[in-house]
């Protein structure tokens, strides 16, 4: 125990002998000093900050919609989105093209609502509704609203399905696809 | 106890762990694409059986950083370099921490990374078909694939295509970034008091950006990280003394290895790895005239040449390249730009650190530190150009993008600033210290052609006076 304390002490000398050498120098480089020491005390408040903040609040979904490009993965919509497409899986099967009504706008909350559920499908290929042929092309059709308006109605092609019992506003097409 | 500004003290030089492992991400990256341009599928077995050989050739390849040098004293142990360390575990045990978790994971590494990377784990390698599907263009589809890469092979490694999966990347990028920007610290920053408050200060500010989902994820910190290891590569010595054999091509192939990894880590890495090559090349060109320059600029031109061309033709033949990514000038943007662009510097996500950018063209202005201040500049100016020729929401652009264009030059920018400010007077060498760096200088591989064109020897000297006496003195003091 003895040797660990006179390591200790004798680290705690280099520290200070460090230490003086520097208040020994310029006043300039005095003041530098200060300000890069209050430097770090403002960035290590930040960073202790922002962890403790992250531990607090993590599970419950920090983000407002409005801010969507701040959600981060575990977010309560994106969570809701993944157990959506995680129950659709096994009605589609993998390789299915599957027609989504995309937002139009990089700015629409939607995107991102979008974005999330190619993300949670990722074995089946995810065609936006404004591209010409994706009705005509899909496997499938996913009504998808999450502003409040009404779902769109799929083509008359497609008939609802049922996924486990749910309905998850899917629609599978009633002939295979071309 | 060894004052830092101690003569005989040589330099650290870029980080080897973190260069190599750099490296071996390059090697296993192109050794997938490799086996996938064969024929060969990314299935378990060849995503293990790439992991060794990419290690050794990385370790091999890494030998350019002047820590490699096995004549090399060691320097005695600082009790200001325990807190260092202290602090930089720290610092990677919260980011670790809550990556490993996801509370900090990135929206693009769901819209853009990890999307990709589903989609490549499932189709066993990199799926152009889907990437070219006309709607795909939010998933940057002209973008270099080394990130979504590494993170398929995570995922065909472990099974799984969860984000934990996928996770460890980011953490292992997140350590090498800590250990580069520690090594950079020690070429730029002599004393240790400020040393370990500079260090805390970028690692603290870098942390609370990081815990927020901006980093995790996605590929920013690779270009930060780059940046780092260029800005270090640029102000080493090119002879790092007789005490510290280093043979040129190992140091064009050094920095050849950070041009590649930039190179293919995102769309950004590209100019950073072309401006990289031409300043190398530059500084070897006035020191040594314009034949070694070429010599050496070639060998450190080849890796990132040869992934930049795979990427490239890949792109072509499929047509990747998206309209919004490319168009003219538009200099009616320019009052948004400034306007978002000084916004964004003072935005809270940053705790202010940014502001540190604007000591960049005094930067320019010292001539020791001209060379990696004129790297970041060009990158800084590569953003600003892009802010004005995209045909896009410019405001909201800068809003969601700016402040991690920032990360990308931060940390470079922030040491090579308090470096210059806690700069010592540079200390005069011996005679015979002098002469000794010169003469290992004519044994440097890349230096040993006679110097020829205009640069007279004089001018050469002045050029060269940190390398040449570079063992008595700081690449940034």
């Amino acid at each position: 125990m003895w040797a660990w304390a006179g390591g200790l002490r004798f680290w705690a000398d280099g520290l200070l002998e460090e230490f003086h050498s520097e208040l020994r120098q310029s006043v300039g480089r005095r003041l530098l000093l200060v300000g890069l020491g209050v430097a770090f005390l403002w960035t290590g408040f930040h960073a202790a900050h922002e962890a403790l903040w992250s531990w607090r609040y993590f599970k419950v979904d920090p983000f407002a919609l409005e801010a969507p490009v701040q959600w981060p993965a575990v977010g309560r919509h994106a969570r809701t989105l993944a157990q959506d497409a995680e129950h659709l899986q096994p009605c589609l099967g993998p390789d299915r093209r599957l027609a989504i009504q995309a937002p139009d706008s990089w700015a629409d909350q939607r995107f991102y609502l979008y974005m999330w559920l190619v993300y949670s499908l990722p074995e089946q290929v995810v065609l936006p509704l404004d591209e010409p042929d994706a009705a005509s092309s899909a496997d499938g059709f996913l009504s998808f609203r999450t502003d409040g308006s009404p779902a769109p109605d799929p083509p008359s092609s497609f008939g609802a399905a049922e996924c486990d019992g749910e309905r998850l506003g899917l629609a599978l097409k009633t002939e295979p696809a071309p | 106890m060894s004052r830092p500004s101690d003569p005989l003290r040589p330099v650290h030089g870029l980080s080897r762990v973190s260069l190599a492992a750099v490296t071996a991400l390059v090697v296993y990256g192109l050794g997938l694409w490799v086996a996938q341009s064969g024929g060969l599928t990314w299935t378990r077995p060849l995503v293990s059986a790439l992991i060794l050989p990419a290690l050794v050739v990385g370790w091999r390849m890494s030998r350019g950083s002047a820590e490699d040098s096995g004549s090399s004293p060691r320097r005695p142990a600082n009790p200001w370099s325990t807190l260092e360390w202290a602090l930089c575990l720290g610092a990677f045990a919260l980011f670790a921490l809550a990556t490993q978790l996801g509370w900090n994971v990135m929206s693009d590494y769901v819209f853009h990374w990890g999307m990709k990377a589903k989609r490549f784990a499932l189709t066993g390698g990199i799926d152009y078909e889907f990437l070219a599907l006309p709607w795909q263009i939010h998933l940057h589809p002209d973008y270099p694939n080394l990130l979504p890469t590494l993170y398929a092979a995570s995922f065909v490694l472990v099974g799984s295509l969860d984000w934990w999966a996928a996770a460890p990347i980011s953490i292992l990028g997140w350590g090498l970034f800590l250990l580069a920007t520690r090594a950079l610290a020690h070429d730029c920053i002599p004393a240790p008091v400020p040393r370990l408050l500079a260090v805390g200060t970028l690692w603290a500010g870098s942390l609370a950006f990081a815990m927020q989902p901006m980093v995790a994820g996605g590929a920013d910190l690779l270009i930060a990280l780059t940046l780092v290891f260029g800005c270090h590569g640029l102000i080493l010595p090119l002879n790092p003394g007789p005490e510290r054999p280093s043979s040129g091509w190992r140091r064009d192939l050094a920095l050849g290895c950070v041009a590649a990894f930039g190179a293919v880590s995102k769309l950004e890495g590209v100019p950073v790895a072309a401006t990289l090559i031409a300043l190398y090349g530059l500084r070897l060109w006035l020191a040594a005239g314009p034949g070694p320059a070429l010599k050496s600029v070639l060998r450190g031109a080849a890796l990132p040449l040869l992934v930049i061309g795979y990427w490239l033709v890949h792109v072509r033949r499929h047509e990747l390249f998206v309209d919004s990514n490319t168009g003219g000038l538009d200099w009616q943007r320019l009052p948004t730009v400034i306007g978002g662009l000084v916004e964004q510097l003072v935005h809270p996500v940053w705790h202010g650190l940014p502001l540190v950018l604007l000591a960049l063209p005094v930067l320019a202005w010292t001539p020791r530190l001209r060379l990696p201040a004129l790297l970041l500049l060009v990158q800084a100016g590569f953003y600003v150009y892009v802010y004005l020729a995209g045909p896009v929401d410019t405001e909201l652009w800068i809003q969601t993008s700016a402040s991690r264009l920032f990360f990308h030059l931060i940390p470079a920018t922030a040491l090579l600033v308090i470096g210059g400010l806690v700069a010592e007077p540079a200390q005069q060498a011996p005679p015979q210290q002098a002469a000794d760096g010169t003469g290992t200088l004519a044994r440097d591989g890349a230096l040993q052609t006679p110097v020829s064109g205009n640069t007279s020897s004089t001018e050469r000297a002045a050029f060269e006076s940190p390398a040449s006496s570079a063992t008595t003195e700081r690449a940034c003091s």
